[in-house]
This record gives structure tokens, C-alpha cells and sequence, in this order.
């Protein structure tokens, strides 16, 4: 009697499942179909038993508790999992998510999102509302737009995930600083982590970065801290641009075509870094401290009152002073780095003031023009180096 | 000849005034100067003012601000959040005078005073006065809402409060005020946040017997404050009523992306004001999986057309956005109890 009563309880849901809301405890396995919007309220509990596979074409959400362990949920452009608020507790582990516009999106709470795989969705994974929740193991494959978008002061713990071919970005961090963004591994992206706008200063350690066009971007007055990351055959292995200032520090930048790129008025703090077998190691474009002391306010006071999209949608909500440059003199600052077996041979036989070839900088081209005027392009401040590799790489 | 240089001279001399033009002041708190507040200019007042400010700037070490401003009508609101440090409090002032017109040249308004918002902000606690109560739903006590006390009785949503508490793990709250006409409303979100849009599942309801008229002195216990669930076909319903009403006059039409294939759940938004800035006078429902929509209009006129796949908030990344670009000023005029087809809209994708 207890196992048929069991059995009764344990729904098997082949059918259509309309639109409803679960309060209570919940259980699916087999194949199940949702076609309109299902909402597990804040009693209700929904647990979907290894095997199961969910089509659907409509939001699921979740406020109460789902735990999915070996479940594929797919659907043609549907619109994904909703995680709202939830705690530890609701699980999603070694399951499968395609199709989806937003595979599962995570505003607020901690759930633990474990060993999956998200697959040909238009995003893999959006956390918003200061959300913790961990994202561990996870292989974020051929999403069209991003694999995993962290905004709006999501605080996640992010480790050992996999970054794939995705459309534009691996991961975007916006106006976000994840708790943990470590040993993750980004490969053949258009970009493969992107770090944007003021408030955006994450620790981002111990990840891979391979074969991606860009590596990591730094973008819009962001100041994340990337260190012992190794970056490795990428087009472009750094790219700072608009006023973003990262500390780069014991990474190893290794066989880029461009190991950093500095732009616009950006001035990070490169130490400790291994150079190796790069094409350039480090290059600046229309970077010129003359030019951000004479416009660089006026330049953002101008964006802060222009029209938006379709009129006056402001993005501007950071203050001047926070976008201020520190110490503009003229120079990047990228002292004490090992630049290359070869390099360091020529660098015993240089002074400080030595053009250096893998350095493209004011050295090379004296100016750019910019509105009509010339301005003087920064140069790199190289001296002192490290006359051995600082990380634990075998570059010897 | 002669005409054509006076003319393109002034042309020359007024868009040079126009670039040298705005609002500039200092703001204080508690006599001193304030550093480091945002000051925000609107283009409306109260609560037909958009989340997001026209502009916005930033008060330096002295309390000094200034904006460069186009011509216009501006509403200013000083706010400065303060955290760390022990403190964590909202610092908040509306300019008296507001509206402040722009117009050839910079104007100085005069010094700009800021309040705390809450226990000795906008709404004063005198000490004696306060009102207590327990919030419920089907009879059982919701811990963790928010009561949102307003000072206007129009809207009792958005974050024109002058105080908020949260109720304890029995439900309970209590408000510290002062004497003066009261309008309370409660909210509990599923994710916990004290603002931002309710939806489905979470909890809200304003108190039945708004407003409250409250004497110094008075210590008010309110009975039979009962929240409901935010049901989803209740809140569509509601919007309906509100921005989606449907009416005769309407703008018909389709949205789609760069390879013209068509866009699904993307908003047109109608605005009045040529600037198309701030909250959208009118607002259709989603476009369909086919990219059709309807824009509703109360009446004839110039509107001015965006489209954007979310609303509120400054854009983010990812969005989609697009604009009416039969003419370049994105108008299209519209006449009363007519439909207009306005063929393709095209969005792009915003990065």
C-alpha cells in the first residue's frame, strides 16, 4: 500500500502540463511537456527524478524549490528557467539546457547550479539581482550571445566552468563583483570575458584564457583585479579600453598576437606578469594622458547629457571623480614584469629610456590625431624588469 | 548674400549659446557642503517623472555642481546615499522652485539643502506619534514586507516614499511619524528586494483605510491589513488599464531585426516631447512572434517612436533597441480615431 501510494504521489506527467502553480510537493520523471507558464510558489517543492526530459515552450519559474539532477530541458525558443529567490537548497545538477532564449536565469537567492551544460541557447546562465549563487563545473557551449551574464551586483561564486564558442562573449560581468571568479577555461570565443563599467572590480584569478580573438576585455571605467590567469594564443590577450584601470598581475601572457592592448585614456597596473613568445607585448592606441587631462571630463560630461538609444536614456551614473585618472604623467605603468628569454638579453644591454620593439608606444609613433589635433601618444614605463619568469610557469 | 551671412551668423551664434547653457548651484547638508551628491534634472514632476533623470551631475568638494543643458524645463532632485562607516542613510532634496528653465545661459538656483529621508528626513518622527499593525495574508502573519508610506495619495508605488520598515517575523511593523495625512502600501517580493516591479507570486496591497489622518500624539493600531498574491492575469489586466488601454486611435506596425526577420517581445514606446526622454507617454503591449504590434494613443498628434525590448532603467547590454525612422526626427503624426500603419521597425542588439 505505501509503494502504490508512493506511486500515486511519484506523477508520471507524459502529457500536456497547463498552466498552474505548484504549492506543494511536486514530482515529474519520463518525458514531460509544458506549454504554458508554471510557477513553483514559495511552499512548493519540484523535484525531477534523473533521466526526465522537459520540452517546453514557456517560462518555468521557480520561487520555492527545484532540484534537477540528469534532467534535459530543451524547447525552440523558449524562454528558459527562472530561479527567483531562491536558497540553497533548489539544485540543478548535471542536467542539460538548449534552446532557450535565457537557459536559466537567477535573480537574487543562492541556489547551486552544478555540472551542467548549456547549449545552443541565445544565453546560457543570467544572474541578476545580487544573486549568490554558485555556478561550479559548468560547460557553457555555443550560446549565441553569452554564456553566462553576471549583472546587477550579482555576488555568484563562479569556479572550474568551461567557456566555449559562444556567439560574442563567454561571460559578461556588468556592474557586477562576483564573490569568486576563479579556474575557470575560455576557449575560441569572439571574446571571452568581458568586464564593463564603473563598480565592475572583480578579482578574476587562476582562469585560461585560449585561442579567443579577446582574451579578457576591460571596458568603461571598470577596475577588476586579473591575476595568475593564463592567457595563452589569443588575437588579443588584454584589451583595455575607455577609461578602465585593472591591476594585471603573475599572469602568464603567452604566444598572443597582441599580449595587451591599452586604449582611451586607460591606465592599468601591470606586475608581475610573464611575457612569452607574444607577437607585441604590449601596445597603446589613442592613449594620451595630454589628451585626458584637456578633454577627458568634458569628453564624459558630453556622453553624460547626449541622447541615449532613442532620446535621453542615461547611462551615465558615475561621478567624474570616480572616473578620474590617478597620476596622469604620460606613461603606462608596466614595471617589473619578465618580458621574454630573448628580451631580457637585450634589456641587460638597454636603459630605460630604450625603444623597445615588443612595446609599441610613443616611442614609436610620437602622436595621433585626433578632432584636427595632434596629441601626443603615452609612452610604457618598462624599468625596472624581472630578469627571471615571476610565475611558476617552465619558460626557461 | 548679405542675408544669408546675418543668417548663418546666427545659426553659428545660437549654437554656441545653446552649448553654454545649464543649471549650476550648491548643495548642503545640515550647513555644510555636500560632496559627491548626484543631482538629477527631469523633465516632469512627481509622479509622471521617469526613473531615469534627462541628466545628471555630481556635486565636487565645495557642494558645487553644473550641467550643460539644452534649452528647456527642468525639475531637479538632490540625492546622496551614504553607507559605511556606522551609517546608511538616503539624503534627499526637491528643488522648491522647480520647474528651472534653461535657456541662453547658465542659471544659478539658489543653495539646495538636503534632508535625511526616513526617522528625521522627509517624514519627521515628532516621538509621540506612530502607527503600529500587523500585515497578513489568509490569516497567517507575513514577516519580511515592506510598508511604503507615501505623503501623496496618487500613486502609492515607486520610491516617492518618505519611509519604509519592514515587518518582523510575526508580521508586525511599526512607523514612527509625526502629525499629517498618511498613505500606506505594502509589498513583499519574492526575491526580497525592497523596490523594483512586483510580479507573480509576491505580495502586496495597500491599507484599505487610506488615507490616515494622524494627530500629534496619536499611537494608531490598524486592524484587518490583509495582502493578496500578485496574480499575473490580474497585473496584465491592470496594465491594460493603465498604459495598454485600447482606444481608436492606434499605431499598427512591425518589428524586426537587421535581416529583417521578425522581433517578438519588444515594446514601442510613444512619446510626446520631440527628445523622446524619460517615461513614455504611451506604451504597447509585446510585439508578437511575428513582430506585429499595436500601439494604443488616447489622441491625435506628433509622437515620437522607440522600440526597446525592455522599459525602466538605463540600457544594458544585450537589450534590443530601434527607433521610427520614416522621418529623422522619428515622428509620425497621427490623426484622432485613425490607424496608422507604420510598416517595419528595425532593432539592433545593444553591446
Amino acid at each position: 500500500m505505501p509503494w502504490l501510494l508512493f506511486c500515486a504521489f511519484f506523477l508520471l506527467l507524459p502529457t500536456l502540463t497547463e498552466a498552474r502553480v505548484i504549492t506543494d510537493i511536486e514530482r515529474w520523471q519520463g518525458e514531460v511537456s509544458v506549454s504554458e507558464e508554471l510557477r513553483v510558489a514559495k511552499t512548493g517543492q519540484l523535484f525531477i527524478a534523473p533521466g526526465t526530459r522537459v520540452v517546453s515552450r514557456a517560462h518555468i519559474e521557480i520561487l520555492g524549490q527545484l532540484q534537477a539532477i540528469g534532467v534535459d530541458f530543451s524547447g525552440d525558443d523558449w524562454p528558459g528557467l527562472v530561479l527567483k529567490g531562491t536558497d540553497a537548497a533548489t539544485l540543478v545538477q548535471d542536467c542539460r539546457v538548449t534552446g532557450a532564449r535565457t537557459g536559466i536565469t537567477i535573480i537574487g537567492g543562492e541556489p547551486r547550479v552544478l555540472g551542467s551544460r548549456f547549449e545552443k541557447n541565445q544565453v546560457g546562465i543570467e544572474l541578476r539581482h545580487k544573486s549568490r549563487a554558485l555556478l561550479e563545473n559548468n560547460r557553457f557551449i555555443e550560446n549565441s550571445r553569452v554564456g553566462l551574464f553576471v549583472k546587477d551586483e550579482a555576488e555568484a561564486l563562479v569556479r572550474h566552468n568551461t567557456f566555449a564558442q559562444q556567439g560574442k562573449f563567454g561571460a559578461y560581468i556588468y556592474r557586477a563583483k562576483p564573490a569568486e571568479f576563479r579556474d575557470n577555461q575560455f576557449f575560441d570565443n569572439p571574446t571571452g570575458l568581458i568586464i564593463s563599467y564603473y563598480g565592475s572590480d572583480p578579482h578574476i584569478r587562476h582562469n585560461q584564457f585560449e585561442r579567443n580573438q579577446t582574451g579578457i576585455k576591460v571596458d568603461r571605467s571598470a577596475r577588476p583585479h586579473l591575476y595568475a590567469n593564463r592567457i595563452i594564443a589569443n588575437q588579443i590577450g588584454i584589451a583595455l579600453d575607455r577609461r578602465s584601470d585593472p591591476l594585471i598581475e603573475n599572469n602568464l601572457l603567452r604566444l598572443n598576437q597582441q599580449a595587451i592592448l591599452v586604449k582611451f585614456s586607460s591606465y592599468p597596473v601591470i606586475r608581475h606578469n610573464d611575457f612569452s613568445a607574444n607577437q607585441q607585448s604590449l601596445v597603446l592606441e589613442y592613449q594620451s594622458s595630454s589628451w585626458e587631462i584637456a578633454n577627458g571630463a568634458a569628453a564624459r560630461q558630453q556622453q553624460t547629457t547626449s541622447r541615449g538609444a532613442f532620446g535621453g536614456q542615461k547611462q551615465a551614473q558615475v561621478t567624474e571623480t570616480q572616473r578620474q585618472a590617478r597620476g596622469l604623467d604620460g606613461y603606462v605603468d608596466a614595471r617589473k614584469n619578465w618580458w621574454g628569454l630573448a628580451e631580457t638579453q637585450i634589456l641587460k644591454n638597454a636603459d630605460e629610456e630604450a625603444n623597445l620593439p615588443w612595446i609599441v608606444d610613443g616611442y614609436d609613433t610620437a602622436t595621433f590625431e585626433e578632432s584636427g589635433k595632434d596629441w601626443p601618444l603615452d609612452r610604457v614605463r618598462w624599468w625596472p624588469f624581472a630578469s627571471a619568469p615571476m610565475t611558476n610557469e617552465d619558460l626557461l | 548674400m548679405k542675408f544669408i551671412h546675418l543668417l548663418l551668423f546666427g545659426l553659428l551664434l545660437a549654437g554656441c549659446t545653446e552649448g553654454s547653457a545649464g543649471i549650476e548651484g550648491q548643495l548642503s547638508f545640515n550647513q555644510h557642503p555636500l560632496a559627491e551628491a548626484r543631482i538629477e534634472f527631469y523633465l516632469k514632476n512627481g509622479t509622471e517623472r521617469s526613473a531615469t533623470p534627462f541628466s545628471v551631475a555630481t556635486s565636487d568638494a565645495q557642494g558645487n555642481f553644473q550641467a550643460l543643458l539644452p534649452r528647456g524645463n527642468y525639475y531637479l532632485v538632490a540625492r546622496k546615499k551614504e553607507q559605511g562607516g556606522g551609517l546608511n542613510r538616503m539624503l534627499m532634496a526637491e528643488y522648491a522652485a522647480n520647474p528651472v528653465k534653461v535657456d541662453r545661459a547658465f542659471i544659478r538656483i539658489q543653495p539646495l539643502a538636503l534632508k535625511e529621508v526616513g526617522a528625521a528626513g522627509s517624514i519627521v518622527a515628532d516621538g509621540k506619534t506612530s502607527v503600529r499593525g500587523q500585515l497578513q495574508v489568509d490569516g497567517q502573519p507575513v514577516a519580511g514586507a515592506f510598508i511604503y508610506v507615501y505623503t501623496r495619495g496618487n500613486a502609492l508605488t515607486g520610491p516617492s516614499y518618505g519611509q519604509v520598515t519592514q515587518s518582523d517575523e510575526h508580521g508586525f511593523f511599526r512607523l514612527n511619524l509625526s502629525a499629517g495625512q498618511y498613505w500606506l502600501s505594502a509589498r513583499r517580493r519574492s526575491d526580497g528586494s525592497r523596490v523594483g516591479d512586483v510580479s507573480a507570486g509576491d505580495l502586496s496591497g495597500e491599507y484599505p483605510g487610506n488615507p490616515l489622518t494622524l494627530q500629534t500624539g496619536q499611537q494608531l493600531t490598524l486592524t484587518d491589513w490583509p495582502l493578496r498574491v500578485v496574480n499575473e492575469t490580474l497585473r496584465e489586466q491592470k496594465l491594460e488599464q493603465g498604459k495598454f488601454t485600447r482606444t481608436r486611435t492606434w499605431l499598427s506596425g512591425r518589428v524586426v531585426d537587421e535581416d529583417q526577420a521578425p522581433v517578438s517581445d519588444i515594446y514601442l514606446f510613444a512619446y510626446r516631447d520631440s527628445r523622446m526622454i524619460g517615461k513614455p507617454d504611451f506604451i504597447s503591449m509585446p510585439s508578437a512572434k511575428d513582430g506585429q504590434f499595436v500601439l494604443y494613443l488616447d489622441q491625435g498628434g506628433e509622437y515620437y517612436l522607440g522600440a526597446r525590448s525592455t522599459f525602466g532603467g538605463p540600457l544594458e547590454p544585450g537589450e534590443r533597441v530601434g527607433t521610427y525612422d520614416q522621418r529623422p526626427d522619428h515622428g509620425v503624426l497621427v490623426k484622432k480615431d485613425q490607424q496608422t500603419s507604420l510598416g517595419d521597425i528595425v532593432v539592433r542588439e545593444v553591446w
